[in-house]
């Protein structure tokens, strides 16, 4: 009984599947090798007597096989190792046999042979190892021989390493016999222009302004189109003529050679003038004419047929005066007046003006002509009546209206040298200035009413402009009797002949003030009248002593 | 063909196995310890470390071949128990010893040439192997509880009971101890008739476990009443735990010797499997290739 026990419980440890598998293998294998599982494919992956397990993996992974044979890709760069110190199994069904060192996406891909740049290092792995991207035949055929596992979802194999064995060609094989990074780089597709070669890979050199047109201008979309990309037509482009892609805007009227009168530089008319030699025409081009846009003159549909008239000025300018000048009596040509290097300054100078019925002097020859020919904003070259105020007006209101004799009444008291240059004198007046009133300035007695500056009317008596200090003691007295216009103080006072009280003795010694004194009353000092008896000043005591 | 060697010696030797087995386990540990730290599907990155500690590695590997040795020794006790011939090489449970110590080290040195990789089915043998190794464990306990002669044989109730009347004799000749005495020392150890396996297999444990505290006990009563010198004490007290002992074995007797009969249906079916897996193991690693050194 207890042998037979022991048989049993022997036999349920050896035989057990499971558990003897488990004996004879270090553990489960990874799921790509699931397929080899089992106690009677030990051989498949392991060889008699020998340890290293790269011939028979290399025997089973036959493009990596030949891709270490030829020294290509990742494995073809590695020194000679076995393939277990990079890949173990054993380690159970969801083990990672690729260990991404220090990860997948750190991962040099420098050493598979193929440098990761530019846009291609902000990819995913997925985004390139892909199945549908996967061409080498062997690979492929590697993939297709293991039909129960999905090895072109897993491989990281058989990927081309042309532009093309990924990205689509949205050229339709317009360059077929040229490589992509002939003109594209890494960074962007779009900017194949910026390395593109054109003078040197083209018949057509890029001048002028066709150096910075975008490529669309000349290379447009076609109606195909390749996955979400609109096709350019590169090849084939005709350009012998301008007009292969430029409109002919004289519809033909200067023939075919745009280039007797531009350049590729540009189309606009200021560079233009230098390339087209307008001296050749019936109308060279001299002075300020040269620097006019051409559409300025040629302004018609036809714009660079000649002009239908040219010989006048008129034929294309405006008339700034108006006709002014044109009136029959007048024989005047703008030639007279300006010349091509300008309409300003205009030829008519002083000497001319000084025929006119105005010749110019003093302050006017300082001026513009404008401040003079322009009225309202319209030019006045003519005027029936010409005096000061056609062009001046009279700060002085009404007065002096009655000097205005022919209008030139102005003139009176100005000159042109300046405003302030009068010919005026005020000896002709009803009051000469004598005395302190000589040295005063106009505005000191002459003051505004109503913003006019009086100086007609001005009143003379010297209360109208001087206040009294004496409180109203001399009224209906003429002030000059004591003062004079050279000083108020009084040099020598008549007392004798102008008051009641002549001074003698002993009061002639005596100063002013010691009987004229300050009055609380008047509040200034008293000169009449005062009391001048003589008990009014002294007493008794004084006489005795 | 006689080879006696002193029992002292082999415990000595014993001892002196296991210190030289703990210091290389220490400084294997901690050798390895930043190999064994890293995770198992990890490890073979590290190179250098898993060409040393690995399974297949240089000190790796060595171990196992080791513990394979170790594997093989353990049926010197087997062959020893069975054939006839070597009677005469040493006592059979001074072979047990070495056999006991084989069988715990063993386990131990796989289980670093393994590099501890226990999970999944590969850890299902190795199980086993500590299966054998706990089983022994308690089978030396329930051998210990079995009375054998000094040779190592089971001894018959027969030869238990005299033993024991000898040894009650040898206290009241020599310290004069009355019957009344004799009586309250087998009293300590309750009968146990009718109690299923089990249950005896608990008293078992209860009777080791309380037997120091109860000798104690008595040992103080019977100095202080009987005046043991100290020359004597140790003879003294020997005899009394001899009776105790005899007395728990006695009750529990039956239970053990069942138990230990079926012992064998466990112990021996999985040593016998690990013997023929490692067999197989090896000669499937060497044929592989996996030769260590050689």
């Amino acid at each position: 009984m207890k042998i037979k026990l022991s048989l049993l419980i022997l036999n349920i440890i050896l035989f057990q599947p499971l558990a003897l598998e488990a004996q004879l293998s270090p553990g489960a294998l990874a799921e790509a090798h699931a397929h080899l599982s089992g106690m009677t494919n030990c051989l498949s992956c392991h060889s008699w007597g020998s340890k290293d397990l790269s011939p028979k993996c290399l025997e089973c992974h036959t493009p990596l096989q030949s891709r270490i044979s030829e020294g290509l890709g990742y494995h073809g760069h590695l020194k000679e190792q076995e393939c277990t110190s990079c890949h173990s199994d054993h380690m159970d069904r969801d083990f990672e046999m690729i260990h991404w060192e220090p990860s997948q996406k750190d991962f040099d891909h420098q050493s598979t042979g193929y440098k990761l740049e530019a846009k291609h290092l902000d990819l995913n792995c997925q985004e390139c190892h892909k199945s549908e991207l996967i061409i080498a035949e062997d690979v492929l055929e590697y993939a297709h021989s293991q039909s129960s596992r999905d090895v072109l979802a897993a491989t990281f194999l058989g990927l081309g390493t042309k532009c093309s064995d990924c990205h689509a060609d949205v050229h339709l094989n317009e360059f077929k016999d040229q490589l992509c990074q002939d003109c594209h780089n890494q960074n962007n597709w779009k900017t194949a222009k910026e390395s593109y070669d054109h003078d040197l890979r083209t018949k057509f050199p890029l001048k002028g302004a066709h150096k910075k047109v975008e490529c669309e201008k000349c290379h447009k979309d076609v109606q195909k189109s390749v996955g979400k990309f609109q096709v350019q037509k590169f090849v084939g482009l005709k350009f012998d003529l301008c007009t292969n892609c430029h409109e002919d805007k004289h519809k033909g009227s200067f023939g075919n050679n745009c280039l007797k009168c531009h350049t590729e530089n540009t189309f606009k008319q200021k560079e233009l003038a230098g390339a087209f030699n307008h001296q050749t025409t019936r109308y060279p081009l001299v002075g300020k004419h040269t620097l006019v846009h051409c559409d300025k003159c040629h302004t018609e549909k036809d714009q660079f047929k000649p002009a239908s008239s040219f010989d006048q000025c008129s034929d294309c300018h405006v008339d700034y005066h108006k006709g002014a000048f044109q009136k029959p009596e007048r024989e005047t040509t703008c030639e007279q007046c300006h010349n091509v290097r300008g309409f300003f300054p205009a030829l008519f100078g002083v000497k001319d003006h000084a025929k006119t019925q105005f010749p110019l002097d003093g302050a006017h020859l300082a001026q513009p002509c404008v401040f003079c020919h322009n009225k309202n904003d319209q030019p006045v070259y003519h005027w029936n009546k010409l005096n000061c105020i056609t062009c001046h007006e009279t700060v002085h209101g009404e007065q002096f209206k009655r000097y205005n004799q022919d209008d030139k009444w102005c003139e009176s008291c100005h000159i042109t040298a300046a405003w302030s240059n009068l010919l005026f004198d005020h000896k002709n007046t009803q009051f000469p200035l004598t005395g302190k009133h000589a040295e005063l300035i106009c505005a000191n007695c002459h003051k505004p009413v109503q913003d006019v500056v009086a100086y007609e009317n001005t009143p003379i008596p010297c209360g109208k402009c001087h206040d009294d200090r004496h409180a109203n003691q001399f009224e209906n007295k003429d002030c000059k009797a004591c003062h004079t216009t050279d000083n108020w103080k009084i040099p020598q006072f008549q007392h004798g002949t102008l008051t009641e009280f002549p001074l003698d003795g002993q009061h002639d010694k005596l100063a002013c003030g010691q009987c004229h004194k300050y009055d609380q009353g008047l509040k200034t000092i008293r000169f009449k009248p005062i009391a001048h008896a003589c008990q009014d000043c002294h007493s008794f005591k004084d006489f005795r002593e | 063909m006689q080879i006696l060697i002193k029992a002292k010696t082999h415990n000595y030797l014993i001892v002196l196995l296991s210190l030289v087995t703990i210091s290389f386990i220490v400084l294997y540990s901690v050798q390895s310890i930043s190999y064994l730290n890293t995770p198992v599907e990890e490890r073979y990155l590290l190179k250098d470390l898993d060409g040393l500690y690995g399974p297949s590695g240089l000190y790796g590997h060595g171990v196992g071949f080791l513990a394979a040795f170790f594997m093989f020794l353990l049926w010197l006790y087997i062959i020893r128990k069975r054939w006839n011939k070597l009677r005469g090489l040493g006592r059979l449970s001074q072979w047990l010893k070495y056999h006991m110590w084989f069988g715990i080290t063993a386990p131990l040195l796989a289980g670093y040439h393994a590099a501890f990789k226990f999970e999944g089915l590969i850890g299902v043998m190795y199980w086993a192997m500590i299966a054998v190794m706990l089983s022994g464990i308690v089978g030396r306990y329930l051998y210990g509880h079995i009375p054998r002669s000094r040779d190592g044989h089971e001894m018959s109730m027969k030869q238990i009971n005299t033993e024991k009347a000898t040894k009650l004799r040898e206290l009241q000749m020599e310290f004069g101890i009355d019957s009344k005495d004799i009586k309250k020392i087998q009293g300590l150890t309750p009968q146990l008739s009718g109690a299923g396996t089990l249950a005896s297999l608990y008293h078992l444990l209860v009777f080791d476990f309380k037997r120091r505290f109860q000798l104690n006990q008595i040992l103080k009563d019977f100095e202080a009443r009987y005046g043991v010198s100290k020359q004597n004490l140790l003879f003294f007290k020997g005899t009394i735990e001899n009776q105790l002992i005899m007395s728990q074995r006695v009750v529990v007797l039956d239970a053990v010797s069942k138990v230990f009969h079926w012992w064998h249906v466990i112990h021996k079916p999985f040593a016998y499997a690990i013997f023929i897996v490692l067999t197989l193991h090896i000669i499937l690693t060497l044929s592989f290739g996996f030769t260590w050194i050689f």
